[in-house]
């Protein structure tokens, strides 16, 4: 059970097929207009039009979205365009850290964290906290930067 | 790599064939005849074109490179920091914060007798002789000063009342910064040269030196949007320097391959204390045109490690700043002491490594007395990591590590003893004797008990680039200095010698960087 419904949340993150048209203002319920004719969803998906709340009410426990599904999408279906980080004009290698703060306020991330196993990821002595792009990725899985030097065990967004 | 292979003359391809061989064979084989004017020259391609110029250019983004940037910067001169991994500071940022100074006001105001001439001392004598008088001299001197800049100039911030006697130290003579990090040193140095208009630019790999035929360093290639550590990402483009290079890339403790060239021992099993990027490629490269590489061989195994964390980790504040200054070190096997705790690092972790492969396992122990020295939180953080455990008897302590009941209490009673029959002004010790044993130190009776496991991890690089007081990188072939090149902190060799004394490194790469900086940004400009 637990396989299956983990085959069915990575078929969604890992299509097979090319990387999808990069678009810079597509309602992230469209996937047709990125992902053409390629089935990104499992078959049998439910309506996703509805947008971001409600993926959280299917995919909670092993098969949550959480870390897993790559935060373009997560921005997509929360109304964020490409133009909204990149700028406009051909995406420049990076959207920079100032881009992410205009939404996530860094005072709140650092409180939203504060409890956090072992450290507050947002409030590292090295300073690192600053450069969101360590962590957060949004056209590839995020990953865990701390654990270059630390064991500390976090889900990344 | 390609292109680079494709550039290699015939010079080129020796040079970068056997970096140990290098210099020497080429010096004495001059294939055109002639020995060139400036000095070894090992493949003298220039690129056609520069993308960018800078007055000073400067390798590695920590305490030494960023130094070097300040003082150059506010010399007047352009200046830009490269380095290649996606965050700035190397091992610097995430050092333990211990910098030593001699003749410091904060040892005048907690009565500690100490002067530059002890500090070289000290350093000679754990370095066996292999460092060189003129820059340990010279960093002794400064030590003070240079820490007083942080905190006038920086605005970094120590403990106000602690100070740390690390081993091979006759004294307590280091400061300790707030967060008992390089952090606390490293951050105020990026803002200061942020505020100038200096920032790193990070995943910018620096893979070639040019170094004229005329024997003048002028540039570097490098990989820009560098993604570490994929050799060939990034995009090729050429910085040309007007007045000088500064190397600052640190050490190599995390190139296995590097670092069993020079110390067969140091296998991928042997882990390391260092950032992921602490590797060798500019060794090899500033080896290639000609610089001096000294003692590469001495690399430092830190003895207070834990195998119960990643890297450096925190282990090392405990067994050091408590176990080691106010408490001890115990073979578990046998329950008995084995070494001086407070000899250096070298004497240190040879005699645990030994031990390990009879097969025993060592740790260091301390009282509630002695904890109480560390900085605040470092505690707390290191037993919920479980890296540090406390008992509340003596007993608890020996059964949970294997010890001999009898042998461990007979070992801390004996300890005990010694210091309590010892004047508490000058304590003595039957085992510690390499060194003047901090005051203050009691006897270890005052539960809860604290434990940390021991494993050594590659720490430091002793030797690399020769260079003199100002900061020029020597020619292999000349003994004199490379112009146009200028070398660092870790990076370079013949400070430390043998045996690097803790809290020696950071005041090195400040007082050298500084030095490489201020003499970079007032050398000739060449074009
Ligand atoms: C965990 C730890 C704790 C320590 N604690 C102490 C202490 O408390 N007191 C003390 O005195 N010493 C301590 N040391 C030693 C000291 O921190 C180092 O020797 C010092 O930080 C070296 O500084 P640096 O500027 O020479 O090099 P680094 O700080 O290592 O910086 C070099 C930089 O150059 C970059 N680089 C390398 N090659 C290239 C390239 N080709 N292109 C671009 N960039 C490149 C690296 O990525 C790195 O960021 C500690 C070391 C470690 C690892």
């Amino acid at each position: 059970m637990k396989a299956v419904a983990l085959l069915l949340s990575l078929g969604m993150l890992l299509p097979l097929a090319a990387a999808p048209k990069r678009q810079p203002r597509v309602p992230a319920t469209q996937c047709a207009t990125c992902h053409g004719t390629e089935k990104v969803l499992p078959a049998g998906h439910v309506d996703i039009r509805k947008g971001k709340p409600a993926c959280g009410e299917c995919h909670t426990g092993d098969t949550t979205l959480r870390g897993k599904l790559p935060l373009v999408h997560r921005h997509a279906l929360a109304g964020v365009s490409c133009e909204d980080c990149h700028g406009k004009g051909k995406p420049s290698a990076k959207a920079q850290p100032a881009a992410c703060v205009r939404c996530h306020e860094m005072e709140a991330l650092v409180a939203k964290t504060a409890q956090a196993k072992d450290h507050n990821p947002h409030a590292d002595q090295h300073g690192y906290a600053a450069n969101c792009n360590l962590c957060h990725h949004q056209h590839k899985p995020s990953k865990n930067y701390c654990i270059t030097c630390h064991s500390f065990n976090w889900p990344v967004p | 790599m390609s292109d680079e292979k494709s550039n290699l003359s015939r010079r080129g391809f020796l040079g970068a064939g056997g970096a140990i061989m290098g210099g020497l064979a080429l010096t004495q084989l001059p294939l055109d005849g002639a020995a060139p004017k400036g000095g070894t020259v090992v493949d003298s391609t220039m690129p056609r074109k520069w993308d960018e110029t800078f007055d000073v250019v400067i390798v590695g983004s920590g305490f030494a490179g960023l130094a070097a940037a300040y003082e150059a910067k506010k010399a007047g001169a352009s200046v830009v920091v490269l380095e290649k991994m996606p965050t700035a500071g190397g091992n610097s940022i995430i050092n333990g914060g211990i910098v030593s100074a001699a003749g410091s006001p904060l040892q005048a105001r907690m009565g500690i007798k100490d002067s530059p001439e002890l500090m070289a001392k000290d350093m000679m004598v754990a370095g066996l002789g292999l460092n060189h008088p003129d820059l340990v001299k010279l960093i002794s001197e400064k030590s003070t000063e240079t820490v007083l800049w942080t905190i006038s100039e920086l605005g970094v911030k120590y403990l106000d009342n602690e100070l740390v006697q690390e081993g091979g130290h006759t004294v307590k003579r280091s400061y300790k910064t707030y967060n008992s990090s390089g952090s606390a040193i490293v951050l105020p140095q990026l803002a200061k040269l942020k505020a100038l208009g200096v920032e790193p630019r990070l995943e910018t790999f620096v893979t070639r030196i040019y170094r004229d035929k005329d024997g003048r360093v002028k540039g570097l290639q490098i990989r820009e949007g560098y993604e570490f550590p994929k050799a060939d990402s990034g995009k090729l483009k050429t910085i040309r320097a007007r007045k000088g290079v500064v190397l600052a890339h640190g050490g190599f403790g995390q190139d296995v391959a590097y670092r069993m060239i020079q110390d067969p021992k140091l296998t991928a099993k042997v882990e390391s204390t260092n950032q992921p990027g602490a590797t060798a490629e500019m060794w090899r490269e500033a080896s290639r045109i000609g610089c001096n590489i000294i003692q590469g061989d001495w690399i430092q195994v830190g003895p207070w490690a834990s195998p119960d964390e990643k890297g450096f980790g925190l282990a090392p504040h405990f067994a050091q700043e408590a176990a080691s200054m106010y408490g001890i070190w115990l073979d578990a096997t046998t329950g008995k002491r084995f070494i001086d705790e407070l000899a250096n690092r070298k004497i240190r972790a040879d005699a645990i490594m030994m031990l390990m492969n009879q097969g025993h396992k060592c740790i260091a122990f301390a009282d509630a007395k002695a904890v109480s020295r560390l900085t605040p939180g470092v505690l707390d953080k290191l037993q919920k990591s479980g890296v540090v455990k406390a008992y509340n008897t003596l007993e608890a302590v020996a059964d949970a590590y294997g010890m001999p009941r009898a042998a461990f209490l007979e070992t801390v009673a004996k300890y005990n003893t010694n210091i309590r029959n010892s004047d508490p002004k000058n304590p003595k010790d039957d085992i510690k004797v390499s060194t003047r044993l901090p005051e203050g130190t009691v006897p270890l009776e005052t539960a809860p008990f604290y434990v940390s496991r021991l494993l050594p991890k590659v720490h430091h690089c002793m030797g690399g680039i020769y260079t003199n007081t100002a900061a020029q990188a020597m020619d292999v072939s000349t003994d004199k200095p490379i112009e146009g090149l200028y070398a660092a902190g870790e990076a370079t060799g013949g400070v430390h010698g043998a045996v690097r004394l803790g809290s020696c490194a950071v005041i090195d790469c400040l007082v050298m960087g500084r030095a490489a900086g201020s003499n970079a940004a007032k050398a000739k400009a060449w074009g």
